[in-house]
Parts: structure tokens; sequence; C-alpha cells
């Protein structure tokens, strides 16, 4: 009676350490330099942690950041620059996958190679090929400018352009993915429900909101996460093109962690910074994830 | 239907424009890097790119690093990354795809925050620890410490669960083990995921800046786009202009021929990972 149950059991047990040998190399992997060093940021945020010393300071760290003019600058900046990339990705994405549906192939797929080569070169070539281009002396724009008879203008010094221009090229190369992406997700719509609707007289802008948009929702929202989660983070692009200036206007929240910790070695500071822009991302997927969750059942 | 057709060229040319637009820098950055010194400074600049041709950025890039070292350790790098994420992804998105086992769920929800959570946001408690288990400073720890596997196994897993069981039973039938079973079915019928996982990998570490930069202190570890940003550190006026472009240009052509070669499985490796993000 039982030895049966018990062979079962066996089987299963043996099964189970099967699969966790399968999974040891990434188990081994996020324990040491995922899970680990994420406690580990939690517990170094409630430290002083500079290069030589170590002391407990309990939530010193998080009551300096909240009075820290250049933390908070940062998280304004950011937002700012979030604000423009993350919808105009979406939007211009939507807008080149929708042109280029149901058109010809040539079109269609020279306009995802296009916009995709873009995001596999490296933000360190892009950069050195930008700065040449907004140079205020010499270079495109500052022809462009002569061309026009306008003035020539100094794209990454001046306090109210930097902000939309960091954010337009940083878009350049983040609309690669969603446009694939939507493009794939508008393929996948039958095209019978096109037909039902235009009998019904619809217009393809009609058709767009009502049929197209409806239906790719999964992946708007999957495209909506990750560019939040992605530009949330924005660093590269400010720390080669301007520094993060002028007047700080482009120095991001991730900016100020990589200053903090690897410029003035305050890691337990940098550390706390880093935790603020970890709640600060986890709200916003959350919010993001309860809507388009909620809204799929009407 | 005349005016829908006007509506239709209209968007045609904006799309002209922005593909244009978006290829700009890389056009400027190419010939650019064949222009002499002195052409940078004329205004209206010099678009055209056949005149004024000279090699000379290449020599002074070579002059100033050593781009066949920044190659190599590149190269290392991005090989060494490439092949323990797809290795670890492979065996951990069969387990996730094909088995039952205890706290199956648990791991799995585990994997999918994990592959939410920035690699960033650990950067400095990562550093200490890479610093503690002396992996600064060797491209070996730059490859440990960025393996991230949760996307891969993610990316397998989707794939995989397409791989039909009769398959697998057939193959127990025949006396095949769990080995043999991951070996002998698994991995040939998945060689295309491995390709999309493997050419993702193989960009984001090629090209990854932030993490290198702070792992990588030594000349003699410099990878290309750490030789890059040494270049443009550089920066004295316009003369280092041409050898930044020539810079730029030997990092990024390779990277756009390899694409072509693959935009196919690029193409359809994002479709496999957004299936019901």
């Amino acid at each position: 009676m039982l030895l049966p149950l018990m062979g079962r059991q066996m089987k299963k047990t043996k099964s189970n350490i099967i699969c966790y040998l399968f999974l040891l190399p990434w188990l081994a992997f996020l324990a040491v330099f995922t899970i680990y060093p994420f406690v580990y940021g939690i517990v170094m945020s409630l430290f002083n942690v500079t290069y030589k010393a170590r002391s407990f300071v309990g939530l010193t760290n998080f009551a300096e950041l909240f009075h820290d003019k250049m933390f908070l600058n940062a998280i304004h900046v950011t937002l700012k620059m979030c604000v423009i990339i993350i919808p105009g990705t979406i939007v211009v994405s939507l807008w080149i996958a929708r042109v280029v549906q149901d058109r010809c192939k040539l079109l269609q797929h020279s306009a995802k190679l296009v916009f995709y080569v873009t995001s596999i070169v490296s933000q360190v070539a892009l950069a050195i090929a930008w700065k040449f281009m907004f140079n205020p002396a010499y270079g495109l724009c500052a022809s462009i400018s002569d061309l026009l008879g306008l003035p020539r203008l100094d794209w990454f010094g001046k306090d109210t352009l930097v902000i939309p221009l960091v954010s337009v090229l940083v878009m350049t190369f983040s609309i690669s993915q969603p446009i694939v992406l939507f493009s794939a997700a508008m393929d996948s719509i039958p095209r019978d429900y096109y037909e039902v609707a235009e009998l019904e007289g619809a217009t393809r802008a009609k058709q767009f909101f009502s049929v197209t948009l409806p239906l790719i929702r999964p992946t708007l929202a999957f495209v909506a996460i990750t560019a939040t989660i992605a530009n949330l983070q924005v660093f590269v692009v400010p720390y080669l093109l301007t520094g993060g200036g002028p007047n700080y206007k482009t120095t991001t929240i991730l900016y100020m962690v990589y200053r903090n910790a690897f410029e003035f070695g305050r890691y337990g500071y940098a550390s706390a910074m880093g935790i603020v822009l970890f709640a600060i991302i986890a709200v916003l997927v959350f919010f993001q994830y309860q809507v388009t969750n909620s809204s799929e059942q009407y | 239907m005349k005016q829908r057709k006007r509506g239709w060229t209209v968007s045609l040319v904006l799309l002209m424009v922005m593909m244009a637009i978006s290829l700009l820098p890389l056009y400027l950055m190419i010939t650019g890097s064949f222009k002499p010194s002195m052409a940078f400074f004329m205004v209206p600049m010099d678009m055209n790119p056949f005149t004024n041709l000279s090699f000379n950025n290449y020599f002074t890039v070579f002059q100033k690093v050593d781009m066949f070292k920044a190659f190599r350790v590149s190269l290392f790098i991005t090989g060494m990354t490439v092949l323990i994420t797809v290795f670890i992804s492979a065996l951990g998105g069969y387990v996730f795809a094909k088995k039952k086992f205890s706290g199956k769920r648990f791991l799995f929800a585990l994997m999918m925050i994990t592959m939410m959570l920035p690699r960033q946001l650990l950067m400095v408690p990562n550093f200490i620890i890479a610093n503690s288990l002396s992996l600064v400073n060797k491209p070996m720890g730059v490859v440990l410490t960025s393996v991230n596997a949760a996307y891969g196994i993610f990316l397998c897993k989707q794939y995989m669960v397409s791989i039909m069981d009769e398959m697998m039973e057939a193959a127990v039938i025949d006396g095949c083990g769990e080995i043999c079973i991951f070996t002998k079915i698994i991995v040939p019928l998945s060689r295309p995921v491995f390709a999309a996982l493997a050419i993702f990998t193989f960009i984001s570490s090629w090209n990854d800046f932030i993490w290198q930069n702070i792992m990588l202190t030594s000349k003699a570890n410099r990878t290309i786009p750490l030789a890059l940003s040494y270049l443009i550190g550089l920066a004295d006026g316009v003369s280092t202009v041409g050898p930044q472009m020539a810079g730029a240009t030997l990092s990024a052509v390779p990277m756009i021929l390899f694409f072509l070669c693959f935009q196919r499985h690029f193409i359809k490796g994002i479709s496999i990972g957004a299936v019901k993000g």
C-alpha cells in the first residue's frame, strides 16, 4: 500500500533535484550578483560608507537626500526628460509602425532597418557625432543656421534648450524596438476587422483608434513599462554630451548616483539615492501595470 | 480617395525625413572620419563624402590608443558574456518551459522581477562586492558581474514551450536520460532563440559603457567604448574631431555589418520576448 506512494515521492524528489541542478548556474549568479548586492545596497544606505570610514547612521542618508537641492534637482530633471521621452517614444514609434503597415514589404523592411541601426551603435560613438552636429562654432547646425540667416546657437549650453534636445537624442535610439514590436502586433490583427470597419465607413484614422489601438494594448503596456524603466535611468547621453550641465540642467538621478559613488566616494549616500530611484521606478511601473490591467476588462 | 492619397504622400515624406535624420549621425561619422581636420572648420560644412579625402584620422587613432588591444579586450568580454548567458538561459529556460518542480512559481516570479530590476541600480553595491572579490580591473570581472540571464531565461522559456512533449517522450522510450533529452532534442530545436539571445547579449555587452567605465580603470584593459571616451576626453579643440569620428566608425562599422547579416534573427527575437509582456 505504502510502497508505490513512497516510490512516487522519491521520483518527485529526484525530479526536483534535477530541475534545481539545471537552475543552479542561474541561481548562483542571481544570489551573488543580484540578490546579495540588492540587500547589501539597502544595508549600505544606512551607513556612512566612504573610502576609509564606515559607521552606522540610520536613516540620516535619506533625511539628507530630501534636503539635498542637487538631488531634488536631479529628480526634477529626470522626470522632465521622461515626460518628453516616454510619450514621445510611444507616439513616434506607433506612428511609424502605422505608416508602414500594409505597405510594400520593401518600405516596411527598410524603415525597421534604418531605425534599428541607430540603436545598435554604441552611444559613445553617437555622442561623438552629435557633439559635432550641435557644436556652436562649426558643424551641421551652425551651417544650417548660417544658411537660414539665423544666429548660431550653443545647443548644449542653453538652459531652456538642453533638456528637450537631450530627450530627442535619446528618442532617436529608443524608438527602434517599439517600432518592431508595434509592427508585429499590428500584423497579427486579422484583416477582416479592417474590412468590417471599412464597410461601416470608418476612415483610416478612425480604424486606427477603434480597431488597432485596443487590439495592440498588451504591446502598448509592455512598451510603456520598459520605456519607463529604461528612461528613468538616463545617464550615458548627458554624461558624454553635457557633463550634467549647464547649471546641472541635465544631471539625472543616475548621474548623481554615479558622481557620489565614483567621484566623491560616498558609497552609502549613493546607495540611498539608488533606493529612492528604485522606489520611483517601482511605483510608476506598478501604477502603469494597474491602469493597463484594469482597463482591459472594460 | 484623392485626399487619402495626399495624406499618404505627406506621411511618406515625413517618414523619409525621419529616416534621414536617424541616419544622419552615422553618415556624418563615417564620411567625417575620412576628412582632414581643416574640413571640420568649414561653414557651411563639407558633406560630400568624396571631397578632401584623407586617412590621417585613422593613423592618429592608432597612435593615440591601442585599438587592436581594445578590440581584443572587447571581444573577450563580449564573447564570454554571450557564452555564459546563453548557457545559463538554455538550462533555465528548459526547466521553466518543460518541467514541474516545487518552488517553480516562486522562482518564476523572482526571475520576472529581476528581469524588470535595472542592473544600473545595483552598480554601487555591485562595485563594492566586485572589489572585495578582487574582480575590479579584470575583463573576467566585468563578464561575471554583467551576466544577467533573467531576460535570456524568459526568452528561451517562451520559445521552448512550443517544442512538442511527444518528442521528449519518444526520446525517453528510446532510453534517453535528462541530459540526453536536453542536448539531443532541446538544444538543436532551440537554435533560433539562442541566435537571437546571443545577438542581443552581444550588442548590449559590446556597447556597455557605464559598467566597463566603472570596472576597468587601467589603460591595458581599455575596451572599445572606453577607448572612444578616452578620445573624447583628449579633446583639444577641432583637431581631435577627425580621430574621434574615425574611432567611432571603427567601433560602429563591425556592429552595423553584424546587424545587416543577422537582421532576421533580431526582428524575430524581439517578437519572441514580447508575446504578452
